[in-house]
């Protein structure tokens, strides 16, 4: 508990006054370009607010829950950890972009999306109500669109921006129409209020089909199949700081919202009835980890193979609700949902970070132009790939304990052949990780690569991530407790 | 203890790998001389009795908590027993050896190559002395990233296709291995509440096993016990998953082979040991006969293969396959000499295709030939190297008082007593596999080393520097003292670790051994 | 209990009717006198020209999302005004003013960005701008 409450809902608000903060700066110097004062607001902002949510989430503000406005807000453990992930994601992505804007135009604006993005993003966790949960995703999903098509004179980029808001839009529009009908049937937006009346409720036919459009809602914001045709296209056209965003922050702000709205306002128990959600997510995870797996390895484009490889993890992440299945301990596997999301937060950016760094020393995009990369710059070329291989699943880094968790966790609750998949999947993805490793330390140095230049805030926000992936192998044990709390809390 | 190990390698790692590639060779052996100097002060107060993973008392251990999931407990355990001991001295010592070795062949990237190589030992200290399922498992896989690097970058003409395949290959059996053995914690149920190794091996032995679904407990067993072994089967290498290594050892730089040979390898049969014949007696000797024969198929077609090459790497690695066979033999004999014999077969094979691999790299650095057939008579000009190669050649043929001789007589020992059928026949065929070794490596080293000096490439043939040289001499001192002194030296260790690793007949009922599995 | 449904599928059977009948019957009764002049798009009046895509200039969307931004704002401040004296009876001024004052202070802030990166700045199109110097 925490006085005065609204305080609970800080690291939102600090993101939140962060973004008007530079919105002021804008106004009184609109001209200025390239000004790291943007950058450094952006930065300590964001800081500011993870800070905020680490000593929430340490002191245990959350526990018991804080509810705002009536419950339009609850304040608990697991708004808090996913706060820290965007928070952590959004620091990193404003340290780099700082070297990668060097000399663009519309900087403020820059900042100002990635910073009202977050705050979306914050409030989807934090989101009590599923209204509030579809303003929220709004917020988040509108400046990302923007931040896609930041590059407006690239092709790529303005292509990958509308194809974004299109799909966005229309899943926005089936997750407003399953929320309706949602509201038809339980008479509530309140994700508690909806359990209670849903659980006897007429009209199963209505529920079943609204739930399968909230998750249609939910497999759009984390680029899981059916709704992940934007994915590839937005990651590879974005800025490349931009699509470490969306791939680790954005991603896990839809599993935030899902991982409440699924287990809190539609248990299991209560509306298997109606529709089996679970069986829905179990095929989605398995068709999205294999579909996502299969995809990258047969890419030419580091920048598309880790897009794709973005949604596969997206399927080890679904794990985390496919296995609620009532048997087992469903705390478990939704804690290591999240702690791969946390993991993944810095590992997935870490590694989209460095294509940032290539493309700005102007290196191509294929693995082939990454050959012989590690001669010129080794430091950054050891931490991509410490985030190769965590992202494989090899002990190198946290991804290595967090999908052993999911894994476990899914065998735990009795879905044994879940986890074969997830390994299996886990196994193939070493493939095309490893071709980047390869790429850069085997393969002989391609000609009229000029690295001249070492970026200092590119450099730090990498390597910055790669210590904190390496430091989550033998620290994720101090983390793990309060995950498991906070899905515990959530599930019960 | 174990920690200080592990941390002066993996800093030393990073130092290195900091350093500029001038200053790399000198810092990289100074700084593996720490962890070689714990490693024997280590070896000197050695205190562990008993079998670490069979209600021992392991030697310097030592117990954090590091995480929890739901029922299971993770912790960072770590200790050394008769068995894991001689292990991690071959380790520091094979590791300061060959990067003593890299001095004359690595000459690009040297300060990479060396924090690699350091960052490998500190991955090999950490398999030999984790006893915790967590650890151990990160550790086995933290070993293969430096050695695909040290294949694919340093590494001969088709380096990156061994490379590959090496990673490949042991990567699925990682995994094949993985499921195999959560099948069996999952199977222990409520029995276990961490994933502590002891703790699993004594639940095991003591019959909780229980069923997975619709697997009844004995299949589960079965099955754990198939999927581990073709996990650690290809790290061993057992013929048929042996295909990767000629490759791998042809094309990787020779410091890189002999830590391959020397270590890697053992890592195999070490886990075999640990898990599938401490863990599940039973299985393994309803299944001895299969066992015994994949090992035998090991030894006969592995020196068979090493008969056929011409190049002297492919010959030496070939016989590394027909060596470990003996190892795989004798461990599923299940009999005092045989399960302990085949622990000091490891360790005496590691000094032995050490020095063989370092002494073709000191060939090949001077004659930049491997062909048996483009020279000869090398006696004449590098008689130091050429006294080593002998002396490693007669050590794999089984010389007495060398310690090839101790481990295959331990071996053969061992399994001609054994009490699974044909045990006999087996160990006569295995036997034979002697005589094609002395066969092919008499005569490679004849053609090779003796006669009038030939050299079909243009090279100037002269003696090998000191520095190459001393890695060669100190392993001829190691076998040797080995092959002397062998009770003194590790047998008695050995033996008291394995001892407790022979099941009793109640031990054996528990994990479905005796009747049908 | 007749079935509410009734009415509403006898409303929308003749909803539909009507219309359509209207048609078929003017169809059948009127003389026919085919003409050019009829299939114009505006049979009397001006001729058009072009087509529906032009560019509109991006200031227009500029002013209409400024309106669009304070005609939610009004949508707000009508129903707070209404309660705005309960509201201070029942949770005190701080909790009553300092809401709206934040939410005008967030639009505020929001209008003054606009106004200074020239979203109310009616700047005329290169082409314009070209076309004026050109009759000078």
């Amino acid at each position: 508990m925490i006085t005065p409450e609204w305080a609970a809902a800080a690291p939102t608000l600090v993101l939140g006054v962060t973004a008007l903060v530079l919105f002021a700066f804008d106004s009184i110097d609109p001209e200025s370009s390239n000004n790291p004062v943007l950058a450094g607001i952006a930065v300590v902002g964001s800081l500011a607010a993870m800070g905020v949510s680490v000593a929430y989430l340490v002191a245990g503000v959350g526990d018991p829950a804080v509810e705002l406005y009536g419950g339009q807000l609850v304040v608990d453990g697991m708004a808090l950890f996913f706060q820290v992930i965007f928070t952590s994601v959004t620091a990193l992505v404003a340290l780099a972009s700082y070297d990668y804007l060097e000399d663009m135009r519309h900087q403020a604006e820059y900042y100002i999306l990635l910073l009202l993005a977050a705050t979306g993003m914050s409030l989807m966790a934090a989101a009590g109500s599923l209204a509030v949960g579809f303003v929220a995703l709004e917020l988040a999903s509108l400046p990302s669109y923007g931040l896609v098509a930041f590059l407006k004179q690239n092709r790529g980029s303005a292509e990958a921006g509308l194809k974004y808001f299109l799909i966005g839009a229309l899943s926005s529009a089936v997750f407003a129409y399953g929320i309706s009908l949602v509201y038809a049937v339980s008479g509530s937006l309140l994700i508690d209020a909806v359990a209670g009346s849903v659980r006897n409720a007429g009209q199963p036919g209505v529920l079943g089909v609204g739930v399968l459009m909230v998750l249609g809602g939910f497999a759009f914001k984390t680029a899981s199949v059916p709704f992940h045709f934007w994915a590839p296209e937005a990651y590879e056209g974005a800025p490349a700081p931009i699509s470490a965003f969306l791939s680790s922050a954005s991603k896990a702000a839809g599993f935030a919202l899902a991982f409440r709205v699924m287990t809190v306002a539609f248990p299991i128990e209560g509306v298997v009835g109606a529709v089996d959600w679970v069986l829905a997510v179990q095929v989605l995870a398995v068709v999205t980890m294999t579909l996502g797996n299969f995809a990258a390895a047969t890419q030419e484009n580091v920048k598309r193979m880790l897009a794709y490889s973005s949604v596969g993890h997206a399927g080890y992440v679904l794990i985390g609700l496919a296995a609620l299945t009532g048997t087992g301990d469903g705390g478990l596997v939704l804690g290591a949902g999240m702690i791969h999301l946390l993991v993944y937060g810095f590992m997935n950016t870490g590694a989209f970070l460095f294509i940032a760094l290539a493309e700005y020393w102007g290196v191509g995009r294929t693995f082939a132009d990454y050959n012989g990369l590690a001669r010129r710059a080794p430091l950054a070329c050891v931490a991509m790939t410490v985030f190769m291989f965590s992202l494989a699943g090899l002990p190198v880094g946290g991804g290595f304990v967090s999908k052993y968790y999911l894994f476990a966790g899914a065998v735990n609750a009795g879905v044994w052949w879940l986890a074969l998949v997830g390994a299996v999947n886990s196994a193939l993805s070493l493939f095309y990780y490893s071709r980047v490793v390869k790429a850069m330390w085997i393969e002989e140095p391609a000609e009229g690569v000029d690295v001249s230049s070492y970026p200092s805030t590119l450099y730090a926000a990498v390597i910055t991530a790669a210590v904190v992936t390496v430091v989550l192998l033998p620290a994720l044990g101090l983390f793990s407790g309060f995950a498991f709390d906070a899905a515990a809390a959530v599930l019960f | 203890m174990l920690e200080l190990l592990v941390g002066v390698c993996l800093l030393g790692a990073f130092v290195t790998f900091a350093l500029p590639d001038e200053y790399a060779s000198e810092a990289a052996l100074g700084i593996s001389l720490v962890p070689l100097a714990v490693s024997l002060y280590m070896y000197a107060v050695f205190d562990g009795v008993g079998n670490a993973l069979l209600g021992g008392d392991p030697s310097f251990e030592t117990q954090y908590a590091w995480l929890t999931l739901g029922r299971y407990d993770v912790t960072w355990h770590m200790g050394l027993d008769g068995i894991s001991m001689p292990l991690v001295v071959l380790a520091t010592l094979l590791t300061t050896l060959a990067i003593l070795a890299s001095w004359t062949p690595i000459d690009e990237r040297q300060s990479q190559f060396y924090g690699l190589m350091l960052f490998m030992e500190a991955s090999l200290v950490g398999v030999f002395g984790a006893l915790d399922f967590l650890v151990w498992f990160v550790f086995w896989e933290a070993v293969l990233v430096p050695m695909y690097f040290l294949i694919g970058v340093w590494g001969g003409a088709r380096r990156k296709y061994a490379a590959i395949k090496f990673f490949v290959y042991t990567n699925i059996a990682s995994i094949v291995m993985f499921i195999g053995f959560f099948g069996l914690v999952f199977g222990l149920g409520d029995s276990i509440a961490s994933l502590d190794l002891p703790a699993i091996a004594q639940a095991l032995r003591a019959g909780e096993l229980g069923g997975l679904g619709l697997l009844s407990a004995s299949q589960v067993a079965t099955l754990a016990f198939v999927a581990m072994f073709l996990g650690f089967a290809v790290k061993v290498p057992v013929v048929p998953f042996h295909t990767w290594l000629p490759d791998a050892h042809v094309e990787a730089p020779t410091p890189a082979s002999v830590m391959l040979a020397g270590v890697l390898l053992k890592m195999g049969t070490y886990a075999l040991l640990r898990y599938n014949f401490t863990m599940l007696p039973g299985i393994a000797q309803s299944l001895a006969v299969p066992i015994a024969l994949l090992g035998v198929i090991s030894i006969v077609y592995g020196a068979l293969l090493a008969l056929a090459q011409s190049d002297l790497k492919r010959i030496v690695a070939y016989s590394s396959v027909s060596s470990m066979g003996y190892v795989t033999l004798g461990l599923v004999a299940y009999t005092m000499y045989g399960t302990g014999g085949a622990t000091f077969q490891m360790v005496a094979h590691g000094l032995i295709s050490g020095l063989l691999f370092a002494c073709v790299g000191v060939v090949y650095n001077t004659t930049h030939t491997r062909m048996v057939g483009d020279m000869s008579g090398l006696a004449d000009r590098m008689p130091v190297t050429v006294g080593a190669f002998v002396a490693g050649g007669f050590a794999y043929m089984g010389l007495p008082l060398m310690a090839g001789f101790a481990g295959e007589f331990f071996v053969f020992v061992g399994t001609f007593g054994a009490d699974f059928a044909g045990a006999p026949v087996f160990t006569s065929v295995g036997m034979f596999g002697i005589v094609i070794v002395a066969g092919y490596l008499l005569w490679s080293m004849q053609a090779t080393l003796f006669g009038p000096f030939e050299s079909a490439t243009d090279y100037e043939v002269s003696p090998a520097a000191v520095h190459d040289v001393v890695p060669l001499l100190v392993l001829v001192v190691f076998i040797v003292a080995l092959g002397t002194l062998p009770y003194d030296l590790a047998f008695d260790a050995i033996l008291d670790a394995t001892e407790p690793v022979l099941p009793t007949a109640g031990e054996v009922a528990a994990t479905f051994g005796g009747g049908s599995p | 209990m007749s079935n509410p449904w009734i009415a509403i599928g006898a409303l929308t059977l003749v909803s539909i009717i009507i219309p359509v009948s209207m048609v078929v019957v003017s169809a059948l009764l009127r003389p026919s006198v085919p003409e050019q002049g009829k299939t114009a798009v505006y049979e009397s009046g001006e001729v058009p020209t072009g087509d529906t895509r032009i560019r509109f200039n991006i200031q227009y969307y500029m002013v209409a999302l400024l309106f669009v931004v304070f005609d939610i704002e009004t949508v707000l401040i009508f129903p707070w005004t209404v309660i705005y004296r309960d509201g201070v009876q029942q949770f005190g001024m701080a909790q009553t003013l300092v809401p709206m004052l934040v939410f005008i202070g967030v639009l505020v802030v929001g209008l003054a960005w606009a106004w200074r990166n020239g979203a109310v700045q009616w700047v005329k199109s290169t082409r314009a701008r070209d076309t004026a110097g050109s009759t000078e």
